[in-house]
């Protein structure tokens, strides 16, 4: 016999439990993870359903929509999502949340993106080093006309020639003096045998006159006699000339320097760096995933730290693994996260925040972060992955001679960094695989050399471009490494220099002599001159008529450097 | 329906009627002070109010002296921080709050928060205070309270037949 009078009023009250478990606890629920993603990941949260899953003893919610506070649009779409509790935390005032998983989830790249701001890696690619290069070809390029024009020998030699000319005209003019008062003074002595009084007057004044004449003719014979070794002198001036200008002609090949840096620099061309780029921000936006150390609310009073309350955190997700497709404009790709070790109150955590993201497209993206948030120091370790899909071509310098027309089959891009504190250090390695170079060459006198490039660079199968930063976490330094510019110039150190030191060698032999030649001309023209000036010495004055009639008559003191002035003589030693 | 209504009325003279009245006032004003001053978001409110209901006292008086508590409570909110921290940060006492929150569930009763724990031990130890300052009340002002419901004849009619009948025999009875 059934007692329905006991009966029934408890199976009213199960069914009104029951209910109120089932259909009831959803819109706490609701509430209650509306306002844990709010102060958890600082997102506005609408949840439509959450419901218990008895069978599968977790909280599911449905038709989760999060968006970032500053934008309107949804940045996650979650159709369905489960939370998988530890119960037994509850009685510690816990809330340990062994797993929770989302499928399917619809998220917006574009606004996780612009959420975390822009990154400054704004680089202008200089211009090539290796202009050089083109510069000296181009000098060697001259012709030897114009090379020997422009020659330090070819120039002192000019003014050489010049300086005699100047220098022998001068002393033709003060030997045609020197003629013309000696020719006087004969005059005047033939006139004073007729006169002897006047005579005796003028033999008060012709001794100095005599003596002026005789200094002037010592100084003529000094500087007559110094003429060889100016000669000698000037011999000297061109073989320096000629040793300077053949020291630049084998200086040529030396100025060719391929510089590594700036090598690397023009390889970060605009896609190799929005690569570099997207890589870092997708590090930064999964760092953003640690949030700051949140204490639970308390209007008044502050909460004492007991070890066996508050050792560990209020809440923790042990693993949260999430799936779907992201969407970047009208473009749709999949991406699965997984994250452990979640928490708002990391520092009460002995095991860090552990991140593995991936992202089929723009480019496939792996990033994986440990942050690490449990002590006074923040320390993360990121390590990022990007892999280029399709073939990628770019052009090695531009503006130089021997452009290179380069692709490689894929472009790996692994960006690695630590940042401790606000300091960041690491770097991010374009490793640019299946690499093919080939040269440009558009100008036909320099085909040559374009065509010794490519045999030399025809070997690289790879290159890496490293770039290196360091510093301040909002405005790093970089630096630029690659091992390309490492191959490439010792490729180019000896191509240059075996087709330079080959035209240098035919330069020399255009020139051979030519220098000497120079020399030659300019000792032939001086000693055309000297004897144009030698010709002046039949014209020059009686002197042994001069001892004779005047000096050795008037005046018995009076001797004249006869041998000084016979400068013919002089002059041809 | 009136008996219903007149509840509250009557709970709230019954300690000036019943024979153990004053007692349970008493003891109701002790309990309501510890349940008033103590902040209600907690595992140790609930307890408190829970074991108030259990307990058979004067809920008017109770209630009276939760909501008069209630406001001492946020005028000394100050105080009751420091004291807080006094019992929690104790050097010997910090050992036994440290394992008495290892225990399941202590963690709610939120007894690690200065405020919390502050106007917990304030409300324990004004508890006998209270209930000594409800009896001398009790004894001063019984007899002309008594008096004075029973000079009106609403309040005869609001309180009951019990009441009546008790009066003759009441310290403060009138017949």
């Amino acid at each position: 016999m059934i007692r329905w009078s006991y009966l029934l009023p408890r199976l009213g009250v199960a069914v009104v439990v029951g209910g109120v478990v089932l259909f009831g606890t959803g819109p706490a629920l609701r509430s209650f993870v509306c306002s844990s993603l709010r102060h958890g990941l600082g997102v506005d949260a609408q949840v439509e359903r959450v419901r218990f899953d008895a069978a599968a003893g977790a909280f599911v919610a449905e038709n989760v929509r999060l968006a970032s506070p500053s934008s309107d649009d949804a940045v996650f779409v979650i159709p369905k999502a489960t939370l998988d509790i530890d119960a037994s935390s509850l009685t510690r005032r816990r809330f340990v949340v062994d797993e929770v998983s989302a499928t399917g989830v619809e998220a917006s790249a574009d606004e996780i993106l612009a959420s975390i701001g822009r990154t400054r890696i704004d680089l202008a690619p200089p211009p090539f080093a290796a202009r050089d290069l083109a510069e000296a070809l181009a000098s060697v390029e001259l012709d030897v006309a114009t090379l020997l024009r422009e020659s330090a020998t070819y120039v002192t030699g000019e003014q050489i020639v010049k300086e005699w000319e100047t220098r022998l005209e001068l002393l033709k003019r003060r030997a045609k003096l020197l003629e013309a008062r000696v020719s006087l003074l004969e005059k005047e002595s033939a006139e004073l045998r007729t006169n002897p009084l006047r005579a005796v007057d003028r033999l008060a004044t012709i001794a100095k006159e005599l003596e002026s004449v005789r200094v002037e003719s010592n100084t003529l014979v000094k500087e007559l006699k110094g003429l060889p070794n100016q000669i000698e002198a000037d011999r000297l001036r061109l073989r320096e000339a000629k040793n300077a200008d053949l020291a630049k002609l084998r200086a040529i090949p030396e100025v060719i320097k391929a510089e590594p840096r700036q090598i690397a620099e023009s390889l970060i061309g605009e896609d190799r760096l929005e690569t570099a780029k997207l890589a870092y921000r997708w590090a930064l936006a999964i760092r953003e995933l640690a949030s700051p150390e949140l204490e639970p609310e308390r209007a008044e009073g502050r909460n004492v730290f007991f070890p066996s309350l508050s050792g560990e955190p209020d809440l923790l997700v042990r693993r949260f693994a999430c799936d779907g497709t992201m969407q970047s404009g009208d473009d749709r790709y999949p991406f699965a996260l997984v994250c452990t070790n979640w928490t708002p109150q990391p520092r009460r955590m002995t095991e860090p925040l552990v991140v593995d993201f991936y992202v089929e497209r723009p480019l496939p993206t792996r990033v994986q972060a440990v942050i690490d948030r449990t002590t006074d120091r923040p320390r993360d370790t990121l390590l990022v992955e990007v892999r280029s899909t399709q073939p990628v071509r770019f052009e090695l310098g531009k503006e130089t001679a021997w452009a290179l027309a380069a692709s490689a089959r894929q472009v790996v891009c692994t960006v690695h960094a630590e940042v401790v504190d606000d300091r960041i250090e690491g770097a991010a390695v374009l490793r640019h695989q299946g690499v093919a170079l080939d040269p440009v060459g558009e100008d036909s006198q320099r085909s040559e050399l374009v065509a010794a490039i490519g045999e030399a660079v025809a070997t690289i199968d790879a290159f890496d471009v490293a770039i290196r930063f360091e510093g301040n976490r909002e405005a790093p330094k970089f630096q630029f490494a690659t091992d390309l510019a490492d191959r490439l110039a010792p490729a180019f150190e000896k191509v240059a220099t075996e087709r330079l030191a080959r035209r240098r060698v035919q330069l020399e032999s255009q020139l051979a002599g030519s220098f000497d030649a120079i020399e030659q001309r300019v000792l032939e023209r001086v000693k055309q001159r000297n004897g144009e000036f030698a010709a002046l010495a039949p014209k020059l004055p009686s002197l042994a008529e001069l001892e004779r009639t005047v000096v050795e008559r008037i005046s018995p003191n009076l001797s004249l450097p006869r041998e000084a002035l016979k400068l013919p003589n002089l002059l041809r030693r | 329906m009136s008996s219903w209504l007149c509840y509250p009325v009557r709970s709230l003279a019954a300690p000036f009627w019943e024979d153990a009245g004053a007692h349970y006032a008493g003891l109701g004003a002790a309990l309501g002070a510890v349940v008033g001053i103590v902040p209600k978001d907690n595992l140790t409110a609930l307890l408190l109010a829970t074991l108030l209901l259990t307990l058979r006292v004067n809920l008017a008086t109770a209630g009276a002296s939760a909501l008069l508590f209630a406001w001492i409570g946020w005028l000394f909110d100050g105080q009751l921080d420091l004291l807080g921290a006094a019992v929690l940060e104790h050097e010997r006492t910090y050992p036994l709050w440290n394992a008495f929150f290892a225990l399941p569930w202590a963690g709610w009763t939120r007894l690690d928060n200065t405020i919390v724990a502050g106007s917990f031990c304030a409300g324990v130890a004004f508890a006998c205070p209270v209930y000594v300052a409800a009896r001398l009340i009790h004894r001063w002002s019984a007899e002309p309270i008594d008096r004075a419901l029973r000079s009106r004849a609403w309040i005869r009619q609001a309180l009951g037949p019990d009441f009546i009948a008790r009066g003759a025999t009441a310290p403060g009875g009138g017949e």
